[in-house]
């Protein structure tokens, strides 16, 4: 019952605790510990948040195993369950795009929960655009794609400090990386831009300066880049990758000014 | 996309997103109906593909009136009418599909119909992405199932093999598109493919053996039981019954800590467990005055089901919002469903749904048995009219546009030899007919799912 004087309901607080987690980027912790405890408690406003939560959290999953297709179409759905107010065309669209909006003043009850989501949806719509825009460049090479597939897989999985907490049912399949499935990683993400690109072969990866090179090129990209959406925090993933880039380059041009100095 | 009321008196009627959001509304239960046409845009995007659907005088009035849309005739695009109802079949036919074979027909329909599309056009190219990451998407299942037919089978019913062979050959047109033809989950269908192709192939026979079918019911329904809508949710989520007045949806007086609560128990399509769709599925409780709920949830997959049920059933506690407060309708629904809710199960144009959906879905499968076997068709019309249509409504329609259950007797008077010459020589129709058996001609034909659910069915037996 809403109505002047009346108090909204308070949100319970693992909606609060899932949502918080979803800024993080820590989705394994809603999809197999918060949800499943939660899903039959889940009432009114509070159930209709989570089906949204839950649609980031997968959407999430998916990018952590690099499925970036069906990531794309899963932070579509999560837009869909949005307030018209934060995504105003939906009908009609394949995917339909979330957009930031003011936060609601001195609230802290759903619509403040609400509004968070909707930020999380942005910032990912926005990180999967920003990474299509790379791919559809003219001129593109294989060794690119490389480049973009590495630094995805180490903001999703290697340097995303949840990966490493506890290992969940989906663990083996995230963390695993040889050249034949980074190869379908890097296929799938080529894809994303150019649906009609062939499959990585393994062979590229041999051709392509050899692993170490491909690791100097992925820093340097990583720390260049900007954050995924103007305004809201990146994924803790995200922003561990970048420091460890700038780190490294530091490092690295420490080392070099040295060599450049005659001083061994 | 959700089915909606973009016909005015349809009853099965769908809105596919045919690509860079142009939406084309068809009917399953009219599908020789002129389809409208809407955008979100019109603009140097959309503007081939509205062109190649209602042409460049009606292209602009293209979102100008919601009452009055400029429409086509599936017979003047039948490429693209053929996407929007492969997609309006997907959503509706509550019948075991093999869904990977659905999906990659979802691509390859695409792929044909975009390749009409101008070659320097952006939304050739949309559409085309579109098509290749379905084709992609459903790969694996489409080898899985070509690969145990040509483990298993010595012998193809010519039926069977005339659908499979133009989904295959899709897969081949999209390969070609890609760089260096170098793509193995399209290359795998085509090397599945050919085992297949080195079976033999029969001919029809003529067997007059119906096949054994579920017993229905009369119409029946539980004291507190609701009905599933099936505009809310995609088929083969929840099992829909076949009896149209059957309820599905049970309920129980429970209490969630120390307040008064119903437990809902639906039961699940079991195929679709795994499915993201199931993760969205709610529940809410109406009072049968307005459609605001007055009580929500989320359904999830029982924990224990009881000894000796082979139904999986999805459940879910709602909260009651006071003890005086007695919903009249339980309603499952799917979070993206934008369909405004029945609010009573009585409610008409639910009724008409759910009769058109379980005459429709009877139907097609005997077109599809048809395909693939002599099976006998009269008794199972004279059941189906037995079913929907019992004695004191024995003249009216099934649905507004539909059969009545004394059309259906009439029809199973003409005969097997008759009926059965008739539904297979239904490509012939070209897809104009707007009598029963132009339910599943032209743009509305046979999914190759439905006649590989029909083979399978056929070779069970």
């Amino acid at each position: 019952m809403t109505g002047p004087g009346v108090r909204p309901p308070r949100p319970p607080e693992w909606l609060d605790a899932a949502v918080c987690a979803l800024e993080a980027g820590n989705w394994r912790d809603v999809l197999y510990v918060i949800y499943p405890q939660v899903v039959g408690e889940a009432q009114g406003q509070a159930a209709r948040l989570l089906s949204m939560v839950h649609a980031i959290t997968r959407g999430m999953r998916w990018r952590a195993l690099g499925q970036v297709v069906e990531a794309w179409a899963e932070f579509g759905d999560a837009a869909r369950m949005l307030p018209t107010s934060f995504c105003p065309t939906r009908d009609g669209q394949a995917i339909p795009l979330a957009v930031l909006a003011p936060a609601p003043e001195g609230d802290f009850g759903h619509a403040m929960l609400t509004w968070r989501a909707a930020q999380t949806v942005v910032r990912e719509q926005q990180d999967l655009l920003a990474l299509r825009a790379l791919l559809v460049k003219p001129g593109l090479t294989l060794y690119e794609v490389l480049v973009y597939a590495y630094a995805d897989y180490r903001r999703w999985v290697e340097d995303d400090p949840w990966t490493w907490l506890e290992p969940s049912a989906d663990t083996p399949s995230v963390v695993r990386n040889t050249p034949m499935t980074f190869c379908a990683r890097a296929t799938r993400i080529r894809r994303f831009g150019r649906p009609f690109a062939a499959d990585v072969d393994p062979a590229a990866l041999r051709r392509a300066k050899g692993l170490p090179g491909l690791y100097a090129d992925t820093m340097r990209y990583l720390a260049a880049a900007a954050a995924p959406a103007e305004g809201i925090p990146p994924r803790l993933g995200w922003t561990r990758a970048h420091e460890l880039a700038i780190r490294w380059l530091d490092d690295v041009e420490k080392r070099l000014d040295l060599l450049a100095s005659g001083d061994p | 996309m959700m089915a909606c009321d973009a016909h005015l008196n349809s009853v099965l009627a769908y809105a596919a997103h045919i690509g860079a959001g142009v939406c084309v509304d068809v009917d399953l239960a009219a599908p020789w109906r002129p389809c409208p046409v809407s955008a979100d845009a019109v603009d140097g995007t959309t503007n081939p593909l509205l062109k190649a659907l209602v042409g460049p005088q009606a292209m602009r009035r293209v979102g100008r009136s919601a009452e009055r849309p400029p429409t086509f005739k599936p017979s003047s695009a039948p490429l693209w009418a053929r996407v929007a109802m492969i997609d309006a079949l997907n959503f509706w036919l509550p019948s075991a599909l093999d869904q990977s074979l659905v999906d990659a027909e979802r691509g390859v329909a695409r792929g044909r119909a975009a390749k009409t599309l101008p070659v320097d056009s952006e939304v050739r190219g949309v559409i085309l992405g579109e098509a290749v990451n379905l084709a992609r998407r459903a790969s694996r299942g489409v080898v899985r199932y070509l690969r145990a037919l040509a483990a298993h089978r010595g012998v193809l019913p010519v039926g069977l093999v005339r659908v499979l062979e133009p989904l295959v050959a899709g897969y081949g047109e999209l390969l070609a598109d890609v760089d260096n033809a170098a793509d193995r989950q399209l290359s795998d269908v085509r090397r599945a493919w050919e085992a297949v192709a080195a079976l033999r192939t029969s001919s029809y026979t003529m067997t007059p053996e119906a096949p054994a079918r579920r017993p229905r019911r009369h119409p029946t329904r539980p004291r507190r039981a609701s009905m599933i809508d099936p505009r809310q949710v995609q088929a083969r989520v929840l099992a829909l019954s076949r009896n149209p007045g059957a309820a599905e949806i049970t309920v129980a007086d429970t209490q969630l800590g120390d307040r008064p609560a119903l437990l809902v128990r639906v039961p699940a399509y079991r195929r679709a467990l795994d499915q993201p769709v199931v993760q969205r599925l709610r529940v809410r409780l109406l009072d049968g005055r307005s459609d605001a709920p007055r009580g929500q949830s989320l359904l999830t997959v029982e924990a224990k089901p009881p000894r000796g049920s082979s139904t999986v059933h999805l459940e879910s506690i709602v909260e009651l919002p006071g003890a005086d407060v007695a919903p009249l309708r339980v309603d499952v629904f799917d979070a993206l469903s934008k369909a405004p809710p029945a609010l009573a199960d009585t409610d008409e144009e639910l009724q008409e749904v759910r009769r058109a959906l379980a005459f429709l879905d009877e139907w097609r499968q005997l077109m599809a048995a048809s395909q693939v076997s002599g099976t006998s068709l009269a008794p199972r019309l004279r059941e189906l009219a037995e079913c929907l249509a019992p004695g004191d409504v024995l003249e009216r329609p099934l649905f507004p546009g539909g059969p009545s259950g004394a059309d259906l007797r009439a029809l199973a008077r003409t005969g097997d030899a008759a009926l059965l010459r008739r539904t297979r020589t239904l490509d012939e129709d070209g897809g104009g007919a707007s009598d029963l058996f132009g339910l599943t001609t032209g743009a509305a034909g046979l999914l190759a799912a439905e006649v590989a659910t029909a083979d399978a069915e056929n070779t069970r037996l």
